[in-house]
């Protein structure tokens, strides 16, 4: 290998500062350093600039700075599980009105409400309820709650469920 | 190496056997709710961290607030967090790509071909309005940030990891998604604009 100019040396010069020269590169350049004064004295600035950066690149931290950092972290991170928390009562609320809305909706057109109906037109004053009424309504709803129903009422509550626990899973990390 | 750091391992090394990084611990106290050991994190890991926001925006105000956002971010992705590497590297990039993003929606490039001097100006850091920056940066070493704020933010990034964390040219092109040899570059030209702007380097 050989160095053909200075301009060829100058990327080798930055090279052997990192020390990331070949042997080969290393025997050339310095055959080319022995007869020029240049790039000699510019690999002695470079070195001198390296030892520059190297000193003063790192610059300190300002008195203080890891308490204020930690603090203000744990404190934003503290708003947020805060202004989370908020929503919890509004899922919450939003998802039982979401299973009587499905229930409602679906109860509308059950045989219970068929058999309900006709009593609703009934004059309060001579309506009579007895036990066995009572006891025959629930029986009805139970028999006519079917896979559908059950199966959505499931599936918003462990939707609901879900939610709830991603919004207070957080809350771990501020418990010491 | 540079003392301020511990750790100077390639960012995405495995430990040897592929064994847990002694900064696990630490990681798993954290994610366990235990402040102290979050302080601890800061404490271990806010100087290199700080380093390299200053050297890259020059005020310290805003360095300071990057770091913040830095230190969030870190707490707010620890499930993320590797316990086979080492924890400094894992933070430090965190750090480089947050800075990085922030220069980039101030519509400063990641690298120029124009020649140094597309840095923008108004990064310089004035001592009329932050003492604290000047305090910090005294004659050379405002002369040093000067020349530093002028060079893209590409080159200017691999300067500081270069002379803050001594990474080599390879650690840097993996640190900031470049080829080795795109990090070699930008180390060169910038030393080169460096050595231009501060000729009597001691």
């Amino acid at each position: 290998m050989r160095v053909d100019g200075c301009d060829e040396a100058l990327p080798l010069l930055h090279d052997r500062l990192d020390g990331d020269l070949s042997p080969e590169a290393a025997a050339a350049l310095d055959a080319h350093l022995a007869g020029c004064s240049a790039c000699a004295a510019r690999l002695a600035g470079l070195a001198a600039l390296d030892r520059e950066l190297a000193r003063d690149l790192p610059v300190p931290s300002p008195a203080g700075l890891a308490a204020r950092l930690a603090d203000g972290v744990l404190a934003a991170e503290g708003r947020e599980r805060s202004r989370r928390r908020l929503w919890v009562p509004v899922l919450a609320g939003a998802g039982a009105l979401a299973v009587l809305a499905a229930l409602a909706s679906w109860g509308l057109d059950s045989p219970w409400f068929a058999s309900v109906a006709p009593r609703l037109e009934t004059p309060v004053s001579s309506l009579t309820v007895t036990a066995d009424d009572l006891l025959a309504d629930l029986t009805s709803i139970g028999s006519s709650l079917g896979p559908a129903a059950v199966a959505i009422a499931i599936g918003l509550a462990a939707l609901q469920a879900v939610g709830t626990a991603w919004l207070l899973g957080p809350r771990r990390r501020e418990s010491r | 190496v540079n003392p301020l750091l511990a750790v100077s391992a390639h960012p995405f090394a495995l430990m040897a056997g592929g064994e847990e990084s002694p900064d696990a611990g630490l990681v798993a106290r954290i994610r366990s709710g235990d402040r102290d050991a979050f302080g601890e994190l800061v404490v271990r890991h806010h100087r290199a961290v700080y380093a390299i926001a200053y050297r890259m925006v020059g005020r310290a105000a805003e360095a300071e607030e990057l770091c913040q956002e830095v230190f969030l971010r870190v707490y707010r992705t620890l499930d993320r967090y590797d316990a086979r590497r080492a924890l400094g590297p894992w933070v430090r990039t965190i750090a480089c790509h947050h800075v990085l993003n922030h220069l980039r929606r101030r519509g400063v490039p990641l690298e120029s071909l124009t020649p140094a001097g597309d840095g923008p100006e108004r990064d310089v850091p004035d001592p009329a309005d932050d003492p604290e920056a000047a305090l910090l940066a005294r004659a050379r070493g405002s002369e040093l940030q000067r020349a530093l704020m002028k060079l893209p933010a590409g080159q200017r990034m691999a300067l500081t990891l270069k002379y803050v964390e001594g990474l080599t040219a390879e650690e840097i092109g993996e640190r900031l998604g470049v080829p080795r040899n795109t990090a070699k570059t930008w180390v060169f030209r910038a030393r080169e604009a460096m050595r231009r702007a501060l000729p009597d380097a001691r």
